[in-house]
């Protein structure tokens, strides 16, 4: 532990309040994030669910839970335009920020990232628990925002200016929670790079890091560079709503027919600049580690040595250079000269070509596997087409051309979300049912597994398949009745009842997992081996749960992260740190603390 | 298993663990004030018209604050310097001074900011001053966290002085560091708002 | 840490002193000379390049660090210098035909009024 010297806290002897609560642990501190976000994507999620029976049934009272809600926000049950746009900014943040990348970043890198370097904790343990809190409390303002006059931010995620400026009092709150989500992202990052480099076991060099590693650590490279510029941003936006400077409130602005008694001069435009400055990169922050994940668990279950994982590495650190000059692909529209469009179109074709690779690598991979099928590599898998088509539509918006058509319609949408739901969360998924065994020394039940899964992908596909129609219908986004207004829509509208049917689908598909989830913490299979899975990486040659320090010893790597099915080997995989035949075994091998 | 690495250095990398991290956080910091000054950028070539610093500002009070944060960048690393000799008095009277010296920096600025109040000069009352608050705002909240952070090193934590006189002196290094930025930025702010 | 750091030659911090407080006042006396806009910036930049490298490079230590931070600053710069780059650029390339209307700013006198009108966020009726 990263006490000074000799004077180890015996876990046993800590109080229940240092030892599950203010733990500097990177393994509670992991599981406390995995709670934390996937709370907040349940919430999230429930936000979408609320939004989607006005666009399948505009107008119409919200049955059962209309009435808890008050007048200004649905009174009689009818959802009011302003709150549909306050769910509407409110799930995309809370999904983005307080969902994705506190499981996706926070959790897994957490708890795997320093057993997977054979490191006894984080670099800066207690740093990784201000990160924790730092989040806490980012959520709490966001969701003490639904309660204020006015309601919660209601000017989308991407809060543009000058709307965000001239907007109720939820988008200060929102501006606040940004800036504790921004901190506690910052600090996790600077933790996840410090112990990557510095508290690699003795013979893990780069090359022999599994790519969930390398994909963690170019995500951090991403947070750390690319957030500042938001928070500045939202600094700017804090001044410009309560000092009434005019950072990004252009000269001459009217609101509801009445000037701003503001100075003006000030430029719309550099809010979006510093916004997708960070928020481009932000999604690479989202998809990234579901690529390190999904290696892990196809790597694993198909018994043999991922193919082109140089190619990958590479590819990985390519992305994260090249996602900083690519933001301006979000703003074809706002004018910008053939020139500097030119510019961000070819950058950002140019980065669809690495994730192409790693892609290709991951489906090459497959062939000749011995593939074991179990849940967690059925959501590895379906990562794969689902995170392809999602990739795919995003080449018509990449290129300035169609975009003018496609920006802010429902195509969009449908886009990210392909990458993000059914890409991301999908791999996330695949984590859970993977890791759950070391962390808990259960393993979860692969039938609920398996009905998790498979009305998970047909839902999945029947929310956002119907989006791409819709969108180059024309349909545009952020409409609180879905379209209805509008001649264009008129013959799609029907596929928004199609579309809300399988979201609220996909959430009674989530009742298996929930179940499985919390029912296996106690009563799931008891493992009988630290190794159920049959792993290579070190996280796996740890007991079950791993101790305080993890490692007795610092492990010592022989050999790269994939060593499977090798020719003469006695088992069909041989670990990182398993000594090399013939070599005599260092005394007190036991590398595990118990 | 120890936390390796945080008195000595790892082989490969040169650094102790708090070195790179300090040094990743101010690589975030660059991007923080970076944005900011790539805002001031766009809010000055897009102003119809944009006063000289000068002309606006209390340039000789600027000058002073430069000279007081170089001057406290001098006595930090004094600081570490005498607990490399180790000189605990030497170090905590070069801490001290820093500290000091810092607090009149804040005083000088609370003088300016005052001044331009009651002149009815506030942050809405042009972009360009819009910006100066901003930016040395955020500027003088970094100077008081590492205030903060100096204060702390003099008084409580001078206890790790006795059980790990290398780790402290590693923490007064880093926070140094820290510590220097602050006046590297302010060697940018000060011509660019006060004498451009 | 470094040879340089085990042994610290003090003198070398008080020369740099010495020559920030300088270049401070020939920052200052600079500003003076009436050059236009463009090589005022130029001058005013290059002076304080030169001094924060002297404090980066002495006083953190940053002549005599390791590559890993150098790497990691070099990153850094470049996303910024990119940053500023493409900013710029994203300002001055117009469409065909397009052109900025900069309007005189609103004159100064009405401002004390919002300072005493406004308890919160601006109101919107």
């Amino acid at each position: 532990m990263s006490q000074q010297g000799h004077a180890h806290h015996d876990p046993h002897e800590l109080p229940f309040w240092k030892k599950y609560v203010f733990s500097t642990d990177h393994k509670v501190i992991g599981i406390q994030y995995g709670f934390t976000g996937l709370f907040f994507l349940f919430f999230g999620f429930c936000l979408v669910m609320l939004m989607r029976w006005q666009l399948a049934y505009p107008e119409q009272p919200v049955p059962v839970i209309g009435k808890f809600f008050n007048d200004s926000s649905m009174p009689g049950g009818v959802m009011l335009p302003e709150f549909y746009n306050s769910l509407g900014a409110m799930h995309g943040t809370i999904m983005v920020f307080l969902g994705i990348v506190p499981v996706a970043f926070g959790a897994f890198v957490n708890f795997v990232l320093p057993l997977q370097v054979g490191a006894p904790d984080m670099a800066f343990p207690r740093l990784n628990m201000a990160s924790y809190w730092l989040l806490v409390v980012g959520g709490i303002v966001m969701l003490v925002s639904f309660f204020v006059p006015g309601g919660a931010a209601n000017s989308g995620w991407t809060s543009y200016a000058p709307l965000a400026v001239v907007a109720t009092t939820g988008q200060t709150y929102w501006l606040i929670g940004m800036a504790f989500l921004i901190q506690s992202s910052l600090l996790g990052a600077i933790n996840v790079i410090a112990t990557t480099f510095q508290l690699r076991a003795k013979g893990l060099t780069f090359m022999r890091l599994p790519f969930f590693v390398w994909s963690q650590l170019v995500t951090a490279f991403l947070l750390v560079l690319a957030f500042p510029p938001l928070l500045a941003a939202a600094v700017l936006q804090l001044m410009d709503r309560i000092a009434h400077t005019s950072f990004f409130m252009p000269s001459g602005l009217l609101v509801s027919g009445q000037p701003l008694e503001i100075s003006g001069g000030g430029s719309v435009l550099l809010w979006q600049h510093l916004f997708w400055f960070l928020a481009h990169p932000e999604v690479y922050v989202l998809i990234l580690p579901a690529m390190g994940i999904v290696a892990e668990v196809i790597a694993n279950n198909i018994r043999k040595p991922l193919w082109g994982y140089k190619a990958m590495v590479y590819s990985v650190v390519f992305i994260g250079f090249m996602s900083f000059i690519v933001w301006a692909h979000h703003m074809y529209l706002t004018g910008m000269g053939t020139a500097i469009s030119a510019f961000f179109q070819a950058t950002t074709m140019i980065i669809s070509i690495p994730s192409v690779i790693i892609l290709t690598a991951l489906f090459i991979s497959l062939w000749g596997g011995s593939i074991r099928f179990n849940t967690q590599m059925l959501f590895a898998l379906a990562f794969l087409p689902m995170f392809g088509i999602g990739g795919l539509t995003g080449l018509p918006l990449g290129l300035s051309s169609p975009d003018i058509y496609l920006h802010d319609t429902y195509y969009v949408i449908g886009h990210f979300h392909y990458v993000v739901a059914p890409g991301t969360i999908f791999a996330l998924f695949a984590g859970v049912y993977h890791w759950f065994p070391k962390a808990t020394g259960r393993k979860m039940n692969e039938f609920l597994g398996q009905l998790h899964f498979w009305p998970s992908l047909v839902f999945m596909n029947g929310i956002f398949f119907p989006m791409m129609i819709q969108g180059l219908a024309g349909v545009q986004r952020r409409l609180y009745d879905g379209g209805a207004q509008y001649a264009h829509a008129k013959d799609y509208l029907d596929l928004n009842v199609m579309m809300s049917w399988s979201a609220w689908l996909l959430a009674i598909a989530q009742i298996p997992f929930i179940i499985n989830f919390i029912g296996s913490l106690f009563a799931g299979k008891k493992v009988d081996s630290d190794n159920p899975w049959e792993a290579t990486t070190l996280e796996w040659q740890t007991p079950t749960p791993p101790g305080h320090g993890n490692f007795l010893t610092q492990p010592i790597v022989y050999r790269g992260p994939y060593e499977y099915s090798v020719p003469g080997a006695s088992k069909d995989f041989t670990s990182q740190n398993e000594p090399p035949a013939g070599a005599s075994q260092p005394a007190g091998t036991s590398q595990g603390v118990h | 298993m120890d936390m390796p690495y945080i008195v000595h250095p790892r082989e490969d990398t040169g650094l102790f663990n708090a070195k790179l991290g300090i040094w990743l956080f101010l690589a975030s910091e660059v991007m923080l004030f970076g944005a900011l000054f790539s805002s001031y950028i766009l809010m000055r070539i897009g102003a119809f018209q944009w006063p000289q610093g000068s002309d606006v500002l209390n340039v000789p009070l600027g000058a002073l604050n430069t000279v007081i944060l170089i001057s406290s960048s001098v006595s930090m690393v004094l600081s570490w310097v005498s607990l490399k000799e180790k000189n605990l008095g030497k170090f905590r009277l070069c801490l001290a001074v820093t500290i000091l010296l810092a607090l009149g920096f804040m005083v000088v600025k609370a003088f300016e900011y005052s001044a331009k109040f009651s002149h009815h000069i506030f942050p809405e009352t042009s972009t360009y001053f819009a910006i100066y608050f901003t930016l040395t705002g955020l500027h003088a909240f970094h100077v008081m966290g590492g205030v903060v952070v100096n204060t702390y090193f003099l008084f409580p934590g001078t206890k790790m002085w006795q059980t790990d006189p290398e780790r402290f002196t590693n923490r007064i290094e880093v926070a140094g560091v820290y510590w220097h930025f602050v006046d590297l930025v302010w060697i940018f702010l000060f011509p660019i708002l006060y004498l451009l | 840490m470094s040879e340089e750091t085990h042994h610290p030659n003090v003198k070398i911090y008080y020369y740099v002193f010495a020559t920030l407080l300088t270049l401070t006042v020939v920052t200052v006396l600079a500003s003076f000379i009436n050059v236009g806009i463009a090589l005022g910036v130029a001058i005013a930049l290059f002076i304080a390049v030169i001094k924060s490298s002297l404090v980066a490079s002495f006083f953190m230590h940053l002549i005599s660090e390791k590559k890993l931070i150098y790497y990691t600053l070099m990153m850094a710069g470049a996303f910024l210098l990119g940053m500023f780059v493409l900013f710029i650029f994203s300002y001055y390339n117009l469409p065909q035909g397009a052109e900025y209307i900069k309007e005189p700013a609103q004159q100064t006198q009405q401002h004390h009024e919002p300072a005493q009108k406004h308890t919160g966020e601006p109101h919107v009726p």
